[in-house]
């Protein structure tokens, strides 16, 4: 599934990134990378972008870039973890 | 921007024995905050908390060694590319430092590391410093340093520099790291694919390669042209042969086997013990960045900021006029004693000195006020938070997020605001940005704004009068704000027209603000720095006022005759000549329009308190104005052309005059747009 049809507050992994170039390195360089986990956090007031957390970071990105980021549930059974 | 301008501003050691120490770190990590605490007030000013946007430098001693510290961008990667992180890059190449210090954030240390890897790459000198130990710690969260520096083969310091912690040990660091010779840092590790690759490339590098052969190697594979164009403008050699001849590899490749090097680094040297449900940290966020609080709390806290910088100001400001006021003919008086002729007393006194003592009793308080509360909320982490909220917006009108960022420090000073467009990565949408800046009023507009609207919509003294004149106040800032939104529109749509590029921006966690060193800060950096600028400008400008005042022309003045000759077209706008005059006669400094329309209306007549406001409204009531042409005077500063300094910026980061000369057209149409539709909508129902 794409990052952006992820629920709030529930684990997944990153499976793959399918930016290309330097966008690709701006993402990777955000530690958005496969097999990190990641964490669908709140949206901006108008729905768009989205905060995720990541390696203990919060970033925003757009719908636009987080439909271009493959992800796979991790299920719940992955407890809080720095 | 190429490498000269970076390392033309190095700074010479003056003895063999002085370190250069680069200081490179992600955004957010503090790392200008260990600047200014190693640094102290010795640094060259102009850096903008936060958002360090050009190399600021700064020196000090430690154990009898001078060390002089570069405060570099803060970048996630030497490998993105954007402008800002090529400044940091070619300082850390081509800028000659002994040592590198990298700050790293102790809570996303994993993820920090790797710009680490990427600098141990270039050089082995490298210190690390884990900064944010006590926010870590509050996390949970605690790094074994120890360990992690026998894992990277470098000294790794943790510290907090807000209290200072750890400061001695960064420097003993630094000058060990300085002296030692022998170090083999940890570098990334490839897949075997590209390692292959890189081990082939190194041996086929010229002998006398300037630059770690490795990262050479990396350069030539992923085909960095602007790499090679700086190394053969340094060192003369061509780098781009050897990379015509061999495979390219791959991004994802080299950032992956930074990652998993960083990962590995970091492994077994982070430990966890959650102390409460991590998802708390978000409940401030999950209000501030909401569908119903988000925007009305931003207008909300900015109608507050205006509020406060209005009322504080009022009473320094009259106190100060009313202190200039009273010393201006004792030292016209002075003057005459010491045998000045009466024309050079009269051109100092009521030309030079009026404006000067104008800007600084107008501009001071209000700037005095602003600055450190505007740097308050930036170092409180809240200017992300806006960004994250007005991005729809920007990606309606296909631009960066990040330009709501450079819009607000456009709020400060336009030119800080363009030369901060570097924060974005895509040229396309850095153009927008640098193009729509001056939208955005900066501090040398506010006074202006401030005085009209307190004298033509809220009425002076009245017990509301501040807090209406925050709001009127607030709106023509959503005006600009709106404005910015669809000029960039505009552009997106037809001289730059594109597809956005990618997005990223961290919310890094609300930090409590050093009150007193932001205020110390912010009055030394900013306010002294703009004024100081404004001074400047209106010095000149005002020997050039009070003779285009004061020279006649057959029976007019020239500032008369010039104003005349623009008032058919002013009329148009529903300004007249010598408001017109007066922008163009501002175009060094925006603070001095206002001064200039007083002194063109005043002149011939003895003006007694040019600072009361009472005086000021009854002089320009008495020359036609009402509330339309004060409503215009308000729109026409916000929208025209950019200060000099801004202009010959945008001039410097886009390398064109083409650019600079739209900069210049686009709020100027907008602004007279708008006034001749006001001017045309008065004139038919009023």
């Amino acid at each position: 599934m794409i990052l952006s049809d992820t629920l709030p507050y529930k684990h997944y992994i990153v499976n793959k990134v399918t930016h290309k170039d330097n966008e690709l390195r701006r993402i990777l360089d955000m530690g958005i990378i496969s097999g990190t986990k990641i964490v669908k956090l709140f949206s901006s007031p108008f729905g768009d972008p989205t905060a995720y957390e990541i390696k203990n970071s919060v970033i925003a990105l757009r719908k636009t870039d987080s439909d271009k980021i493959f992800v796979e549930d991790a299920g719940d059974n992955i407890g809080p973890q720095p | 921007m190429g490498i000269n301008s970076i390392t033309e501003k190095t700074l010479n050691k003056e003895r063999p024995s002085d370190i250069v120490v680069a200081l490179s770190g992600n955004p957010n990590v503090g790392k200008s905050t260990l600047f200014n605490a190693l640094t102290g007030l010795n640094q060259h000013t102009g850096n903008w908390t936060g958002k360090t946007v050009e190399t600021a430098r700064g020196s000090f001693l430690h154990n009898g060694r001078r060390i002089i510290l570069v405060d570099l961008p803060g970048s996630y990667s030497l490998l993105s590319h954007s402008d800002e992180e090529r400044v940091a890059e070619s300082f850390i190449l081509f800028g000659g430092a002994d040592v590198n210090l990298v700050v790293c954030d102790a809570v996303a240390l994993e993820r920090n590391l790797n710009l680490l890897l990427q600098i141990t790459e270039i050089s082995p000198k490298t210190v690390l410093c884990v900064n944010l130990i006590d926010e870590a710690a509050k996390k949970g969260i605690k790094i074994d340093t120890e360990k992690l520096s026998r894992r990277l083969n470098i000294p790794v310091i943790p510290t907090t520099a807000r209290s200072g912690e750890g400061l001695k040990d960064v420097c003993d660091a630094i000058i060990e790291a300085a002296d030692s010779n022998n170090s083999t840092a940890k570098v990334p590790q490839y897949d075997s694919h590209t390692e292959k690759h890189i081990a082939e490339i190194t041996n086929i590098l010229p002998k006398d390669l300037q630059v770690s052969p490795r990262f050479a190697a990396i350069k030539i594979l992923s085909k960095d042209t602007v790499f090679f164009t700086n190394y053969q403008k340094k060192y003369g050699a061509d780098l781009s042969v050897l990379a015509n001849s061999c495979d390219t590899i791959g991004a994802e490749k080299i950032v992956g086997g930074i990652i998993k090097t960083a990962e590995k680094s970091a492994e077994g040297c982070i430990s966890y013990t959650p102390k409460k449900r991590r998802f708390d940290d978000h409940s401030a966020d999950r209000i501030i960045t909401s569908k119903i609080f988000g925007i009305p709390l931003m207008i909300l806290l900015f109608g507050i900021i205006f509020w406060i910088t209005i009322s504080g100001a009022n009473y320094p400001s009259n106190m100060l006029s009313s202190f200039f006021g009273s010393i201006e003919m004792p030292f016209y008086e002075f003057l005459k004693s010491i045998g000045a002729p009466s024309f050079i007393c009269e051109l100092l006194v009521f030309g030079v000195y009026r404006v000067v003592t104008w800007i600084v009793s107008v501009m001071l308080p209000p700037m005095a006020i602003f600055f450190p509360l505007f740097t308050l909320l930036e170092d409180l982490g809240y200017l992300p938070r806006l960004a994250f909220n007005l991005d729809k917006g920007f990606q309606k009108c296909r631009t960066c997020g990040k330009q709501a960022l450079t819009m607000c420090m456009g709020f400060g000073c336009n030119a800080a605001g363009v030369v901060g467009c570097r924060i974005i990565d895509s040229p396309r949408e850095k153009l927008i940005a640098i193009l729509t800046n001056s939208f955005v009023p900066c501090n040398g507009r506010f006074p202006t704004i401030i005085t009209l609207i307190t004298i033509f919509f809220v009425g002076i003294g009245s017990v509301f009068s501040n807090f209406g004149a925050a709001l009127i106040l607030c709106f023509f800032i959503i005006l600009s704000v709106l404005l910015t939104f669809l000029a960039s529109k505009i552009l997106s749509a037809t001289l730059l027209s594109g597809v956005p590029s990618s997005f990223t921006l961290e919310l890094p966690p609300y930090r409590r603000p050093q009150i007193l060193k932001v205020i110390v800060r912010s009055v030394l950096d900013r306010t002294l720095f703009v004024l100081g600028r404004a001074i400047i400008a209106a010095i000149p400008a005002g020997f050039i006022i009070w003779f285009a005042a004061n020279i006649n022309l057959g029976d007019v003045s020239l500032l008369q005759y010039a104003a005349n000759l623009l008032d058919p077209f002013a009329k148009v706008l529903g300004l007249d000549g010598v408001i017109l005059i007066a922008f163009i006669l501002g175009l060094p400094a925006n603070e001095i329009v206002l001064p200039i329309i007083i002194m063109a209306y005043s002149s011939g007549s003895a003006l007694s308190d040019t600072g009361s406001l009472t005086v000021i409204k009854d002089l320009l009531v008495l020359n036609g104005w009402n509330i339309l042409t004060a409503t215009n005077v308000i729109v026409f500063s916000l929208f025209h052309w950019p200060c000099a300094t801004t202009l010959l910026t945008i001039k410097k980061e886009t390398g064109s005059v083409k650019w600079m000369i739209l900069s210049a057209l686009l709020p100027t149409a907008f602004g007279m747009i708008i006034c001749a539709v006001n001017n045309l909508i008065f004139s038919l129902f009023i």
